[in-house]
C-alpha cells in the first residue's frame, strides 16, 4: 500500500521539518520602539533630550487654548465666576462658570476643567526628575537647572490646584498605584511642599535667563531663580507669612538691572518686556496669544467664539485718569448701535499671519505683583510707610497720585483694589484673592445674582472635583455643596 | 491547558526580521514572476485541453485523430484492433481527461496517457499484469482506481473503505489508490470532505474511475476551519457559514451588514449609514471589559485588520460622519465564496490569540475546471433611512420656548435669535427633509471569468460598487462611496500533481467623499424657523442683526463647503505553496500580504466661515494612513491510516507582522481656496504622526483522529509570542480538545431511532491567549510636541506604561447536540458554550491625579460569556417544480462577571459580581414632583430627592447585552422564480433618544413631538418634566441626573426584515435563444421594515446618526 512507505524515511522528514517550523524565536516578537516614539530611558540618557522633556511642558502649556491662555484658560473662566467677565454666550460651560453653577456631574466639560490638565503636568514635572535622578549621561550643571524648573513646575501646578479646588492630592511620584488612591492632602501641607520645591528650586536655578542648552538667553521663557523666588513671594503671602514674603519679593524689586517697571503701557506685554518674571511662548503658528485671540473683541461678544466682554463692574472700579483705563480697556461699538462692549486689551493683537514674528508672550509672572505683595505684607507688619511706597510705584505708573490710605486696614483695602484694576484678567488673580482675603461671600453674595446665578453659597468659592475621579478613586471626597 | 514540557526551541538565532525581509522581498517577487508565468501558461494549455466533438459511429482512430488537433496529444494504438472499435460521442468544450473514458466505456480497450501520448490497449493486459504481480490470477486480485472530482481533477487524500468497514486506503497526489486481495463481492466505498460520497461494486473490474459530485446536504458541503477544511458532518468545532448565495442577495456595500442576524453568537452592529462608517462586531459577548473584543479576521489565510490604524486618542478617520470607519469596507462582498465564523475553543484555538474573540474566516471566490464562462451582473437602486421620528413644527416649538422662559419666569436673552424678535417666526422648515430625508442612490457592476482544465483552473473578477446617502451636497460626486475591484485566483499543478500553487489577490480602490458632517444631528437639533439657507442672490444666509456683524446661525449648509476625500487602496494577496514529499506527507507554505493605503484630505475654505468672522484664508487636514503585513506559515500535513481509523497530523509556524503608519497634518494659512489641498501652498503646518509594529510568531500542532466517521478526537497545541509584551512575558502556551461522537452511525441507534437519519454529540474545553491590547504599552514613550518652543521640539510621556502586562486567558468550553431527521431534511444544531475570561488585559481607567485617564493592565477579573444557540434548517417542501426552505438561529446570551478581587476600591467599582460587566449604573428616576414638575430620583433609601449622591444613589442598572436575538430565512421557489425573505431580531435594552440627545426640552433646540408629554400644571400626568432654558436653573439640575438614570434607557428590541429577495430565472429555452448560459433578473431590498417600540430614531444604531440605510434595487444576472 502507498500508506506503508519506509518507515524511518518518515521519521527523519519530521525530524527535518520540526526544525525548520520551530525556528520561531524570541528575537522574532522583540521590537524596537516605533520610530516616531522614544523611551524615558534614552529622553533622559543625554542633555538635549532631557531638556526637551521640560521644554515639553512649556511647550504644553500653551500649544491650544488652555489653562494658560485662552477660552479655557484659569484667567477666563474665573474671571466669569468672579465679578471681571460679562458672558455673552450660551455656552453651557461659560453659563456654569459665569452663574456660579457649577455642578460634578453637569454634562458640559466644566465638572473636569483644569484638573486633569493641572495634574497631566505635573506627572511630567516628576517624571523630569526622577528621569534624572536615575539618569548618568545627562551633565551635572544641567540636571541641577532641569531639576530645578522642574520642582518650580510642581510648585506652581500645586499652587494653582490648591486654591482652585482646597485640599487636593500632593503627587510628588509617577507612580500610579500610589497616585490612584491618594488621599486629599490638608493645603498646609500641600503649600510646605510648595515652599520646599521653591526653596530648592532657587538653589538650583540661576539668576541668568538661560535657553535649554543652559546658555544665557534674553528669552525670559523659561523660569530661572527670580521665577521661584517670585512664586515663593507670593506662597508666603498666601500663607501668611509676612515677613518671609516681603523678603522674597525684595529680592526681586532690587534686582532692578533685570526687572524695572515698564512705564511704556504698550511694551510691558511684550515679549521679554523688562517687566516679565517669566513668560510662555506662543508656540502655535498664526497665533500670538491665546489671550489676545479671545478676548479682543472684532465683533459683538456672542458670535464667532467671541463670548465676553469685561464686566460693569470691573469697569466702576478703575479710578477716573487711571492709564490702565484707557491702555487696557479696549472698547468695541458696531456701527449704528448704541452699546459699547469693553474688553481685556493686556494683549493687542488678535490673531497674527504665520508670517508676521510673534510679538506678544503670555505673562506669567511679573514684577508689578512683586510691589503688590510687598506693599501687603508689609502693611501686615505695620510698615505703613513701606506699604504705600510700594503701591504708589504702580499707582505712578497708571497716572494716578499716591494713595490716601494711611493705615493698616485702609491700605490693605487699596491694595486689594490696586491688584483687581492691575491684574484683572490674568491667572485668576481676582477670584484667588477674594478668596484669600475672605471678601469672597460678601462680593459674590451681591454678584452672583446679578449674573443670574442663584444666591450665593460659601461652597461655591471651591470648584468640584470631577465625579469621574471620585467613582475611580473612592478615596477622593467631594468638596462641600456638590453632589 | 498548561504545555510546560513545550520544547524551548524557540531561541534559535536563525531568524532575524532581516533574514526576514530580506526573504520576503525575494518572495514577492518570485511570487509576482510565477503569476504571470502561470497565467499565460493557464491560458493556453485551457485552449488545448478541452474537445469538442460530434461523431455518431466513428472508428476510434478518426476520433482520437480529432482530439489531437483540437489538443496536440498523439495517440498510439498498442492494440491494432481498437482502431475501428465504434465511437458515438457529443461533447462541447469538455475536458479531454473527461472524454477520453468515454471512448472506451463498455469497450474491451482502455487507454492510459505517457507524455501526451494517449496509448490505446487491451483490458487483459492490466488484468494480466496486475495477476503477474501477485503470482497468478486467483479468486483475489489487485484493484486500483482513480478519485476525481466533477471536472476530473484528482481528490487527493480521499478515504477508501471497503465493505461497510474502516478505512483500507487513502488516495495520492494523484487521485490513486490501490487495494490487494479484493475479490468480485466487495464493495468500496469512497469519502471525500465536502463531497457525496459513493459506493462502488467491484465486480469484474480491476481498475475505476469514480468521479465524486459536490454534497447537496448541508451537513457534507466544505467548512472552511483553521488551515483545511471539513464538513459539519465530521467537525468537532463550532462553526457557522454564510455563502456567496446569501451575500450576493443583500445590496450592501459592506460585508459586515450581510451577515446580521445570520450566524448564531455574531452581533453585528451597524452604527451609521452612512457608507464606509463603523460596525461593532462581537462573537458570542463581551469578554474583555475593557480592550480587544474584536474578532480575528483572516482572507484566504491572510490575517485582515479589524480596525484602521490610530493617532493617539482620536479616530481613524477625519470626517466625523465615518467615525472610526472599518477596514472591511474595502472588501467587495460579491468576491467572496464564504464567511466561516468559529466560535468554540475547537475550531479557533489553532489561531492562537489572535482568534481569543473568535474568528471570522473569508473565502473568495475560486476558479473552477471546465469551458470558460463570463458571469455578468448589474443592480441599481435607491437607498433611504430606514427610521425617522417626527420633530415639533413651527408652532409647537415656539410655544415650547414660550413655556420656558414663562416657567423660569425670565424673557428671551438677546442671543435667543428664534424667539426674541431677530428670526422671523413665521418661517417653518421640515429640516429632516431639507438634510437626510433625500433618497441616495446604489449601484452594483460586477462580472466575472472563471474556468480551466485539471490542472489549472483561474477566476478573474471585476467589480463596481457606488452608495451615496441622502445628504444634500453641492456637487454631483459628493457623499458617495465608491469601490473598484479585482479579484483573481489561480490554482495550478505541476504534471506529477506534487507541486501545487495557489494565489489568490484582492484589490480594491475606494473612493470616499462623505459629507464632513452626519446632518442627522443638524436637523434633530435646528430650530425650526431657523433662517433660510439662501439669500435672494443664491450665497448662503448667515442671518446678521446687522449687515456685517456676525452671523446668528452656523448655518448648515456651509458644512458643504467643505470637502473630503478618502482614497484607499486594499490589496490582500496569498500564495500557498504545497508539495507532496511522499503520497500521505505534503509540506506546504501559505505566503500573504495585506497591505492598506488610505490617503485622507478635509478641506476647510474660507467659503465655509460666516464671512463676518473675517477668516481670509482656508484650512486643510491630511491623513496618511499605511497598514502592511505579511504572514508566513510552513506547515506540514501528514495522514496516517491508525488502527480503525485516519490520523491526521498539522504541524506549523507561523511568522506574522503588521506595520501602520499614520501622519497627519493640518495646514492653514492657504493663500487661496483653489490650493487647499496643496499642502506646499499653507503658510504653517503642524504634523503629527504615529506609527506601530507588531510581530507575532507561534508554533502549532494539531492532530485529528477520525474512527470510523463514528468517533472524531481533535488535539491542537500551541506556543505564541507576540510583541505587545515586555521580555519576559512574550510567550503563552495554550491548547485545545474536542470531541465528537456521531453516534447516528451506531447500529443500536439506527435500529431503535430509524428516523434519525444523522446525530452527533459534540464536546471541546480550551484555553487560548489573547494580546489584544494597542502596541507598545510595557514601554516608558515620550513623543515630540508638534511647533518649536525657544527654538526645539519639546518631548512628553504619552501615556502610562506597565512594564508586568502579560496574556489574558480566555477558557471555552462548549457541547453541541446535531440532529438530522427525514434524510437530514430537516438539521437541528443545539450548543451550549461557556467562556471565560481571566487576567483581562485593559486599558483601565485610573484617577487623572496619575496624569493620564488610562494605564493598560492585566485586570484580575474573571468574565463569563454563555449562551446556548439554536439553528434549524428544513426543507419543507420539494417537489418539482415548488421548494421552500427556511433556516432559524436564536441565540440565548448571558455575560456575568464573576470574580473581582477588590472591586469596590477599584476604577470598575460600579459593577456588581454575578452582573454583566457592560451594566450602566444609573440613578433611579421615581417620576415627576407634582408641585415642581421637575423629576425625581430615588436615594438608596427609597425617598424621593432631586440630587442623588453619585456613591449611594446609584441604584438602578441597566443590561444592555442582548437577551436573545437572531434571525428567521424563508426561501421559495418555484420554476424560475425564488423568493428569499430574512428577518433579524433581538430583545435588548439600549440608550434611547432621551440620553442619546441630551438637550434640556425648553432650550433653543427641536426636540421629537413626543418631548410634548410634559409637565405644564399640578395635576399633569406627564412623562417628561417642565420645559426650562435655564442652564443654572434646578430644572437643568434635574435633566441632569436624568440622563444619567434608567430614564435613559428603555427596551431596544427589534424585529426588521433585513432582507427580501425576489428572483426569476429565465427558462432554459429561453435562455438558449439568448445564447446565454444563465439569465436572472431581481429585485432586492435591505432593512425594509423595523417593528419595534424603540424610543428614538433606530434600536439598532441607538444613537441620532444615520440610521441603517433601507436599500431597494433592481437587477440582472447573466452567464455567457
Amino acid at each position: 500500500m502507498l500508506t506503508s512507505i519506509n518507515q524511518s524515511k518518515t521519521y527523519k522528514i519530521f525530524l527535518f521539518a520540526i526544525t525548520l517550523l520551530l525556528g520561531g524565536c524570541k528575537k522574532f516578537v522583540q521590537i524596537n520602539p516605533p520610530v516616531t516614539k522614544i523611551t524615558g530611558e534614552t529622553v533622559y540618557s543625554n542633555n538635549t533630550s532631557a531638556a526637551a522633556a521640560m521644554t515639553g511642558i512649556y511647550n504644553n502649556m500653551i500649544a491650544s487654548p488652555s489653562f494658560s491662555s485662552g477660552n479655557n484658560s484659569i484667567g477666563y473662566l474665573t474671571g466669569l465666576a468672579a465679578d471681571e467677565l460679562k458672558n455673552y454666550s450660551s455656552t453651557i460651560t461659560f453659563i456654569q462658570f459665569y452663574q456660579n453653577a457649577l455642578s460634578s456631574s453637569s454634562n458640559g466639560n466644566s465638572n473636569a476643567y483644569f484638573w486633569p490638565g493641572l495634574y497631566n503636568k505635573i506627572y511630567d514635572a516628576n517624571a523630569v526628575i526622577e528621569g534624572l535622578n536615575n539618569s548618568n549621561g545627562v551633565s551635572d550643571s544641567i540636571k541641577r537647572q532641569l531639576i530645578g524648573e522642574a520642582e518650580f513646575m510642581r510648585a506652581f501646578l500645586h499652587f494653582y490646584a490648591v486654591n482652585l479646588y482646597g485640599d487636593v492630592p500632593l503627587v510628588t511620584t509617577t507612580d500610579y498605584q500610589i497616585n490612584n488612591s491618594i488621599h486629599r492632602t490638608p493645603v498646609e501641607r500641600i503649600y510646605q511642599q510648595i515652599v520646599a520645591d521653591l526653596r530648592d528650586a532657587q538653589n538650583k536655578l540661576t539668576d541668568d535667563f538661560v535657553d535649554y542648552s543652559g546658555l544665557t538667553t534674553s528669552e525670559r521663557t523659561r523660569p530661572n531663580k527670580a521665577a521661584a523666588t517670585a512664586l515663593l513671594a507670593r506662597a508666603y503671602l498666601y500663607t501668611g507669612k509676612w515677613d518671609s514674603a516681603e523678603t522674597q519679593a525684595t529680592a526681586i524689586i532690587n534686582n532692578n538691572s533685570r526687572y524695572t517697571i515698564v512705564n511704556n503701557f504698550d511694551s510691558i506685554f511684550l515679549a521679554n518686556s523688562s517687566e516679565a518674571i517669566w513668560q510662555l511662548q506662543p508656540v502655535t503658528p498664526g497665533h500670538n496669544t491665546y489671550d489676545g485671540q479671545y478676548f479682543v473683541l472684532t465683533s459683538t461678544p456672542g458670535s464667532a467664539s467671541l463670548s465676553v466682554a469685561l464686566s460693569t463692574n470691573l469697569m466702576n472700579a478703575f479710578e477716573t485718569g487711571d492709564k490702565r483705563l484707557s491702555n487696557w480697556v479696549g472698547t468695541y461699538k458696531k456701527s449704528g448701535a448704541n452699546q459699547s462692549y469693553y474688553f481685556p486689551y493686556k494683549y493687542k493683537i488678535y490673531k497674527v499671519s504665520t508670517s508676521q514674528p510673534v510679538t506678544e508672550y503670555t505673562m506669567v509672572l511679573r514684577l508689578a505683583e512683586q510691589y503688590l505683595i510687598r506693599a501687603e505684607a508689609r502693611a501686615q507688619q505695620g510698615n505703613i510707610q513701606g506699604s504705600q511706597d510700594d503701591l504708589n510705584t504702580i499707582r505712578a505708573r497708571a497716572g494716578l497720585p499716591n494713595t490716601l490710605a494711611n493705615d493698616q486696614s485702609t491700605l490693605l483695602t487699596a491694595i486689594s483694589h490696586e491688584r483687581q484694576v492691575e491684574l484683572f484678567t490674568e491667572w485668576g488673580h481676582r477670584w484667588l484673592d477674594l478668596k484669600r482675603t475672605g471678601a469672597v461671600n460678601s462680593v459674590m453674595s451681591v454678584v452672583t445674582p446679578q449674573k443670574g446665578g442663584s444666591s450665593w453659597s460659601s461652597n461655591w468659592a471651591l470648584l468640584p472635583i470631577p465625579l469621574s475621579e471620585l467613582t475611580i478613586n473612592p478615596n477622593l471626597v467631594q468638596n462641600p455643596g456638590y453632589n | 491547558m498548561n504545555l510546560k514540557g513545550f520544547p524551548k526551541t524557540l531561541s534559535g538565532g536563525m531568524c532575524t526580521p532581516h533574514w526576514i525581509n530580506k526573504l520576503f522581498l525575494t518572495m514577492k517577487l518570485t511570487a509576482f514572476i510565477v503569476l504571470s508565468i502561470c497565467l499565460q501558461v493557464s491560458a493556453r494549455s485551457v485552449a488545448q485541453q478541452t474537445i469538442t466533438l460530434s461523431e455518431h459511429n466513428a472508428a476510434l482512430e478518426t476520433v482520437l485523430q480529432k482530439v489531437h488537433d483540437q489538443t496536440g496529444y498523439e495517440y498510439f494504438f498498442k492494440a491494432q484492433d481498437a482502431k475501428n472499435v465504434r465511437v458515438t460521442i457529443d461533447v462541447k468544450n469538455t475536458p479531454v481527461d473527461e472524454v477520453l473514458p468515454m471512448f472506451f466505456q463498455g469497450k474491451d480497450f482502455t487507454y492510459e496517457i505517457v507524455n501526451k501520448i494517449i496509448v490505446v490497449k487491451k483490458r487483459e493486459e492490466i488484468k494480466v499484469a496486475a495477476s503477474q504481480n501477485e503470482g497468478g490470477r486467483g479468486p483475489t486480485f489487485e484493484f486500483e482506481g482513480t478519485v476525481v472530482d466533477e471536472s476530473g481533477e484528482p481528490l487527493s487524500g480521499a478515504s477508501i473503505k471497503l465493505n461497510n468497514g474502516s478505512v483500507v486506503a487513502i488516495t495520492d497526489v494523484k487521485g490513486r489508490f490501490k487495494l490487494k486481495n479484493i475479490n468480485e463481492d466487495a464493495t468500496i466505498e469512497i469519502s471525500y470532505t465536502g463531497y457525496a460520497s459513493q459506493k462502488v461494486k467491484v465486480g469484474n473490474q480491476t481498475s475505476f474511475k469514480v468521479s465524486l459530485s459536490l454534497a447537496t446536504n448541508k451537513l457534507d458541503q466544505v467548512q472552511v476551519v483553521a488551515y483545511g477544511t471539513t464538513t459539519q458532518r465530521l467537525n468537532t468545532g463550532n462553526v457557522s457559514k454564510v455563502t456567496s448565495k446569501e451575500i450576493e442577495e443583500q445590496p450592501v456595500s459592506n460585508v459586515l451588514a450581510a451577515l446580521e442576524g445570520r450566524v448564531p453568537g455574531l452581533v453585528i452592529t451597524q452604527s451609521t449609514g452612512v457608507p464606509g462608517g463603523a460596525f461593532t462586531v462581537q462573537i458570542r459577548g463581551q469578554n474583555s471589559i475593557g480592550n480587544g473584543n474584536d474578532p480575528f479576521y483572516v482572507i484566504d489565510g491572510v490575517p485582515y485588520n479589524s480596525s484602521l490604524p490610530t493617532l493617539p486618542n482620536s479616530y481613524a478617520l477625519i470626517n466625523s460622519s465615518l467615525r472610526g470607519g472599518n477596514p472591511l469596507n474595502y472588501i467587495n462582498p460579491n468576491d467572496i465564496e464564504s464567511i466561516e465564523v468559529l466560535k468554540d475553543a475547537d475550531a479557533t484555538s489553532i489561531y492562537g490569540s489572535r482568534a481569543a474573540n473568535g474568528a471570522i474566516l473569508i473565502t473568495t471566490k475560486k476558479g473552477k475546471a471546465g469551458a470558460m464562462k463570463l458571469d455578468l451582473n448589474f443592480s441599481s437602486g435607491f437607498t433611504k433611512p430606514s427610521r425617522d421620528i417626527p420633530l415639533l413644527n413651527t408652532q409647537q416649538y415656539l410655544a415650547m420656548r414660550h413655556e420656558a422662559f414663562s416657567n423660569d419666569v425670565t424673557t428671551p436673552q438677546s442671543y435667543d435669535y428664534d424667539v426674541n424678535g431677530v428670526w422671523d417666526t413665521s418661517r417653518y422648515t421640515n429640516w429632516s427633509k431639507v438634510l437626510t430625508n433625500n433618497s441616495g442612490a446604489y449601484t452594483n457592476a460586477q462580472a466575472s471569468i472563471a474556468g480551466g482544465n485539471t490542472n489549472t483552473q483561474y477566476f478573474v473578477g471585476a467589480g463596481y460598487n457606488r452608495q451615496t446617502t441622502g445628504f444634500p451636497k453641492l456637487l454631483p460626486g459628493d457623499g458617495s462611496d465608491q469601490k473598484g475591484s479585482v479579484h483573481f485566483n489561480m490554482n495550478t499543478m505541476s504534471g506529477d500533481k506534487r507541486f501545487k500553487l495557489v494565489l489568490t489577490g484582492n484589490y480594491v480602490s475606494d473612493k470616499n467623499t462623505a459629507q464632513s458632517e452626519d446632518f442627522s444631528n443638524d436637523r434633530l437639533a435646528l430650530a425650526p424657523d431657523a433662517p433660510s439657507i439662501f439669500n435672494k442672490d443664491g450665497s448662503l444666509n448667515w442671518a446678521p442683526i446687522v449687515p456685517g456683524q456676525g452671523g446668528t446661525w452656523t448655518n448648515p449648509y456651509s458644512q458643504l463647503f467643505i470637502k473630503y476625500k478618502q482614497a484607499t487602496a486594499n490589496l490582500v494577496g496569498n500564495s500557498v505553496l504545497s508539495y507532496a514529499l511522499l503520497p500521505n506527507l505534503d509540506i506546504k507554505a501559505s505566503l500573504g500580504y495585506t497591505t492598506t493605503r488610505t490617503e485622507e484630505v478635509q478641506t476647510y475654505p474660507t467659503t465655509t466661515y460666516d464671512p463676518d468672522s473675517h477668516i481670509t484664508s482656508g484650512s486643510s487636514y491630511f491623513n496618511t494612513i499605511n497598514n502592511h503585513g505579511w504572514i508566513i506559515e510552513p506547515q506540514i500535513n501528514y495522514r496516517l491510516k491508525l488502527g480503525q481509523g485516519l490520523l491526521g497530523v498539522l504541524l506549523g509556524s507561523t511568522f506574522q507582522e503588521t506595520n501602520a503608519a499614520i501622519q497627519h497634518l493640518s495646514a492653514s494659512g492657504f493663500i487661496s481656496d483653489a490650493l487647499l489641498e496643496n499642502s506646499q501652498a499653507a503658510n504653517s503646518i503642524s504634523v503629527s504622526s504615529n506609527s506601530t509594529q507588531y510581530k507575532y510568531d507561534a508554533v502549532f500542532g494539531r492532530l485529528n483522529y477520525n474512527w470510523e466517521d463514528k468517533y472524531l478526537l481533535n488535539l491542537v497545541a500551541r506556543r505564541d509570542g507576540s510583541s505587545r509584551f515586555g521580555p519576559g512575558k512574550q510567550f503563552g502556551n495554550f491548547g485545545a480538545i474536542g470531541a465528537a461522537w456521531i453516534f447516528s452511525k451506531e447500529k443500536f441507534v439506527q435500529n431503535s431511532l430509524p428516523f434519525l437519519s444523522f446525530g452527533k454529540l459534540r464536546t471541546s474545553y480550551g484555553a487560548t491567549g489573547n494580546d489584544g491590547i494597542a502596541d507598545y504599552q510595557f514601554l516608558d514613550l515620550y513623543t515630540s510636541t508638534s511647533n518649536p518652543y525657544q527654538g526645539i521640539q519639546g518631548l512628553y510621556p504619552i501615556n502610562l506604561f506597565n512594564a508586568d502586562l502579560a496574556w489574558e486567558v480566555n477558557k471555552k468550553l462548549e457541547a453541541g447536540l446535531e440532529l438530522g431527521v427525514l434524510k437530514d431534511r430537516i438539521i437541528f444544531q443545539i450548543s451550549y458554550y461557556q467562556n471565560r475570561s481571566s487576567n483581562q488585559l485593559v486599558t483601565t481607567y485610573v484617577s487623572t491625579v496619575t496624569g493620564f485617564g488610562s494605564i493598560p493592565y492585566n485586570l484580575p477579573a474573571l468574565v463569563q460569556n454563555s449562551g446556548k444557540e439554536l439553528t434549524v434548517n428544513t426543507i419543507n417542501v420539494k417537489s418539482k417544480n415548488f421548494t421552500w426552505s427556511s433556516s432559524f438561529n436564536l441565540t440565548m446570551s448571558e455575560n456575568k462577571l464573576m470574580a473581582f478581587p477588590n472591586l469596590a476600591n477599584s476604577a470598575y467599582s460600579y459593577l456588581k459580581i454575578g452582573q454583566p460587566i457592560n451594566i450602566v449604573p444609573l440613578y433611579h428616576l421615581v417620576g415627576i414632583n407634582d408641585t415642581t414638575g421637575l423629576y425625581q430620583f430615588s436615594d438608596y433609601k427609597g425617598t424621593p430627592t432631586y440630587s442623588p449622591n453619585y456613591k449611594t444613589d446609584r441604584t438602578g442598572f441597566v443590561n444592555t447585552t442582548p437577551k436573545f436575538y437572531g434571525g428567521f430565512q424563508n426561501s421559495f421557489t418555484y420554476k424560475g422564480f425564488s423568493l428569499d425573505v430574512l428577518f433579524q431580531f433581538a430583545k435588548q435594552m439600549g440608550k434611547n433618544l432621551f440620553s442619546a440627545y441630551p438637550v434640556l426640552a425648553g432650550t433653543m433646540a427641536n426636540l421629537p413631538t413626543s418631548f410634548l408629554d410634559r409637565w405644564q400644571k399640578p395635576g399633569d400626568k406627564a412623562k417628561y418634566q417642565k420645559f426650562s432654558q435655564d442652564y443654572s436653573g434646578a430644572a437643568y439640575n434635574s435633566f441632569n441626573y436624568a440622563t444619567q438614570s434608567d430614564f435613559g434607557y428603555s427596551d431596544a428590541s427589534f424585529i426588521r426584515l433585513k432582507n427580501l429577495a425576489i428572483s426569476w430565472q429565465l427558462s432554459k429555452p429561453t435562455v438558449k435563444k439568448l445564447h446565454l448560459e444563465n439569465c436572472r433578473i431581481y429585485l432586492q431590498g435591505q432593512n425594509l421594515f423595523t417593528i419595534t417600540n424603540y424610543n428614538g430614531i433606530d434600536p439598532e444604531s441607538q444613537g441620532t446618526g444615520l440610521p441603517p440605510m433601507r436599500v431597494w434595487t433592481a437587477g440582472f444576472q447573466m452567464a455567457l
